[in-house]
């Protein structure tokens, strides 16, 4: 399961809530011997520190979904079991991820509050997603004026620009009121970009240096050179367009299917062609390799 | 979406699909149990209507890919699907599960944007309720022994300290010694940390091992659980790696011999961790533990001279476990490197932590950005230097030293210059007295995904002090191999061995730790050494 990133959020007022820190020697204490620095806890300190575990796997077992279910439904001891099948050929649609720590700070992502990813923004845009469709800020939960999207790939190329222009596409179609501007290195034709668009999505040619906060409302100063120049646009909500990679399950699928698959920046194009991998009868389909790290 | 597209077109081909998902549902839609639809009319995208109506397709979810075995056109493959634990047959689609279970999970489905409850439901067909239960919370999934975290931590919490001990020790017989040097890459995990701050998982350990100590509690010896076995293993280093092997051995009712070149045991735990971040004691007391169990350590017994690798075949071994290290100092490639007062960073530890005589100068230089450079720097100062400073060529984001390391070294007085590489030694009579240094900037990243240090032209300035030392990395001393043993190594100065089993191509000889990844942390030697010790059971048995 792909939850590693998952995490509680469930407070209990009887829990402590700041780590211990280990007592340590004293600076001055330390020259001419080589006495143990850290210290280490003491019994209160370790059984407070123990406290703060979330104890996490998910289910606990706690047995209060059992209590409640009138059908006896649920069966915490079903087994895992195995299942056998003989087929002709294997084609592998692998699992990709986004890995924030990729994302360059300079686009303040995790820094500043209503800086989102295009995959978040893709799941808010969904009327199965957490809000139904609508596309709000984290900061307040207003639903921004002004988007900006922004390439935050090292190599930008023509698959980020469609997919920003997929994404923008479907925000225009649903808030008519909302102002687009695409950011790309290269820029869009302008005869080709207003086939699609109305005049409340700009594109912007330029390379965006930074985005910055506003302390008082949260808004994100895009700052982006445009035919040589430096300039600065104010908007509420910035989409950073990032790559995907193979998740780390793909390594465990190469050592059982006997591949090398790896790779980073990737889009999932629907293309259903199969690509082969080097080994007979098994295929992969679904993305396209962008211009790096791929074999 | 693609998975779902070309099964449709795969089917519509007359073949039979079978679509393996690892998720509850099939990716693309996940439908709100609020939808307006009544049950069994489930709205999704017409792919997957059209998936569930074509019986060419036979949809298998919540399973992983076990095995593939044959060839094109005739493969067997076995999955494994993970139990739902709530029967569908008799889930009447009431919620009542969801709105009582305790559990909020940031939804990982929806990027993290909303939550969910550890049981719920998903797409496709109606009922699919499943509980999310993984086999192991995050921070036991990412030591590399698969400690037992929140189980001894939980055990800790309920102020059952020896049980907590006991629970650790089923897997590490090192719970004093790695919960005192361990970089934690569990704590980094630890879900904790998007709330507040990180658990100190390492201090934990520690403290259920000091607290033993404390009390002048023997360690709890842990018997062999097999019966005896006769077979005698040998393995070639007593570091972490080498000993946990031997302890794991051990209990399998194994007779282990540990051959140790240095007059001690412990490896790189013993000759390059200073005192003052692992007392010998600490160490000893855990070494003893292991010989208390049977195994014999033969330390001064280097191999490779009077006693080859083959001669332990001779003498009756039926399987090494080569696990050696990287003790071999690397070194600069530049003009004096070899002047009195340049010494390696390996070798000033090792001369110190086995009682060596070592002095240190007024000034002195360490070049490097690794954990041994931070235990040489933290080490001049004891010894009584009074200026330290370390010279690393890149920035500290590419510094592979530990935070802690760093931190406590920075507030101990010692100075790091970042971005400054030197070029030449210089000397008087053969003797140190300065340092020829440039400054340098970062510029495309290497192969190890760092960005590579490039001289900054011009920018030359001079150093005075009167001791260099070198830590900019170590390798594995192949000398002991004699060449001729049938055990390949790389071009780096590695050995080659198998990634899951550890075997080499010798038979019965297996290899682990840094002499086979280069320097890394000791839990991954230790958990080096407890997959050798599998494989050498395996192997002894046949199996």
């Amino acid at each position: 399961m792909a939850e590693s990133k998952g995490r509680y959020i469930i407070e209990f007022k009887d829990i402590p809530r700041g780590r211990q820190w280990i007592p340590e020697l004293p600076i001055e204490e330390r020259v001419g011997n080589f006495e143990e620095v850290e210290l280490g806890f003491d019994r209160e300190q370790a059984v407070a520190e123990a406290r703060r575990c979330l104890s996490c796997r998910r289910c606990l077992g706690c047995g209060l979904c059992l209590a409640e279910c009138h059908t006896k439904a649920i069966d915490f001891d079903d087994p895992d079991s195995d299942i056998e099948l003989e087929v002709g050929s294997i084609i592998i649609t692998p699992e990709v991820e986004r890995v924030p720590s990729r994302i360059e700070a300079r686009f303040g992502y995790g820094r500043y509050i209503n800086v989102v990813t295009s995959l978040e923004f893709e799941r808010m845009l969904s009327d199965s997603g957490p809000y139904g469709g609508l596309v709000v800020r984290p900061y307040d939960g207003e639903i921004p004026g002004r988007i900006a999207f922004v390439p935050a790939l090292k190599h930008e190329d023509i698959h980020s620009l469609s997919y920003a222009m997929k994404e923008a596409l479907i925000t225009q179609s649903k808030f008519r009121d909302l102002d687009i501007s695409i950011f790309s290195i290269d820029g869009i034709p302008q005869d080709e970009f207003r086939r699609y668009f109305d005049s409340k999505v700009s594109p912007r040619k330029g390379k965006v240096l930074t985005i910055r906060e506003a302390e008082e409302n949260k808004n994100l100063m895009v700052e982006f050179v445009e035919n040589g120049q430096t300039k600065e646009e104010e908007v509420e909500l910035v989409v950073l367009l990032v790559g995907l990679e193979l998740s780390s399950g793909v390594t465990e699928l190469n050592s059982k299917l006997g591949l090398k698959l790896k790779g980073r920046n990737f889009w999932e194009t629907g293309d259903t062609s199969l690509i082969e991998t080097g080994k007979s009868g098994v295929f992969l389909a679904g993305y396209t390799f962008s211009t790096q790290d791929h074999d | 979406m693609t998975g779902t597209k070309l099964a449709l077109d795969q089917a519509r081909a007359g073949k039979r699909v079978y679509l393996v998902e690892k998720c509850a549902g099939l990716a693309g839609e996940r439908i709100l149990a609020s939808g307006n639809f009544a049950p069994g009319q489930w709205f999704t995208s017409p792919e997957l209507e059209e998936i569930k109506k074509n019986e060419n397709i036979e949809v298998i979810t919540n399973a992983d890919l076990e095995e593939a075995e044959g060839r094109d056109g005739n493969f067997k493959v076995t999955l494994r699907v993970r139990a739902s634990r709530v029967r569908s047959s008799r889930c009447d689609d009431c919620k009542a599960c969801i709105k009582v279970c305790p559990i909020n999970l940031w939804d990982s489905y929806n990027e993290q944007l909303s939550f969910r409850t550890a049981i719920d439901s998903f797409n496709s067909q109606p009922n699919s309720y499943h509980i999310i239960k993984e086999e192991m919370p995050i921070c036991q999934e990412t030591c590399p022994v698969h400690l037992d975290v929140r189980g001894y931590i939980g055990l800790i919490a309920d102020g059952k300290f020896g049980q907590a001990l006991d629970l650790i020790r089923e897997r590490l017989p090192f719970p004093a010694t790695i919960g005192r040097i361990c970089p934690h890459p569990c704590e980094q995990k630890c879900n904790r940390a998007s709330f507040d701050e990180p658990l100190a998982i390492r201090h934990l350990k520690r403290f259920v091992a000091d607290y033993e100590m404390a009390l002048a509690r023997r360690p709890k010896i842990l018997t062999p659980k097999a019966p005896v076995r006769h077979e005698k293993v040998a393995i070639i280093g007593a570091g972490p790696g080498g000993l946990t092997c031997a302890h794991d051995l051990a209990r399998l009712g194994y007779q282990v011999t540990v051959f140790e070149s240095l007059p001690v045991a412990g490896g790189m735990l013993y000759v390059g961790i200073p005192e003052y971040r692992l007392p010998k004691k600490v160490l000893q007391r855990e070494i003893d533990s292991i010989r208390d169990i049977g195994v014999e350590i033969k330390t001064n017994a280097p191999i490779g001279g009077d006693l080859t690798l083959n001669d332990l075949f001779r003498q009756g071994f039926k399987a090494v476990f080569i696990s050696v290290g990287a003790h071999k100092s690397q070194r600069l490639q530049i003009g004096g490197e070899d002047a009195e007062g340049v010494v390696h960073g390996v070798d000033f530890l090792r001369d110190m932590n086995l009682g060596k005589e070592v002095i240190v100068s007024e000034r002195v230089a360490i070049i490097g950005g690794g954990n041994v450079a931070m235990d040489a720097a933290r080490c001049s100062l004891r010894l009584g230097s009074k200026k330290v400073f370390i010279l690393y060529r890149r920035s500290r984001v590419e510094m592979p030293a530990s935070k802690e390391e760093i931190e406590a070294l920075e507030a101990e007085g010692i100075e790091i210059q970042y971005l400054v590489a030197p070029i030449e030694v210089l000397s008087d009579n053969g003797k140190v007295v300065g340092l020829r240094c440039t400054h340098m900037e970062l510029g495309e990243p290497d192969v190890s995904g760092r960005r590579t240090p490039i001289p900054i032209k011009g920018s030359e300035f001079d150093v005075e002090l009167g001791m260099v030392i070198l830590a900019i990395g170590q390798t594995t001393d192949l000398s002991f191999l004699n060449g001729d043993s049938g055990i390949k190594t790389t071009r780096q100065g590695t050995l080659v061995a198998d990634r899951n089993t550890l075997a080499t191509a010798h038979p019965g000889v297996f290899a682990g730790g840094d002499a086979v990844t280069g320097p890394s942390i000791a839990i991954e030697a230790v958990a080096a050494g407890k997959r050798a010790a599998v494989s050498i059971d395996k192997y002894l048995r046949g199996a």
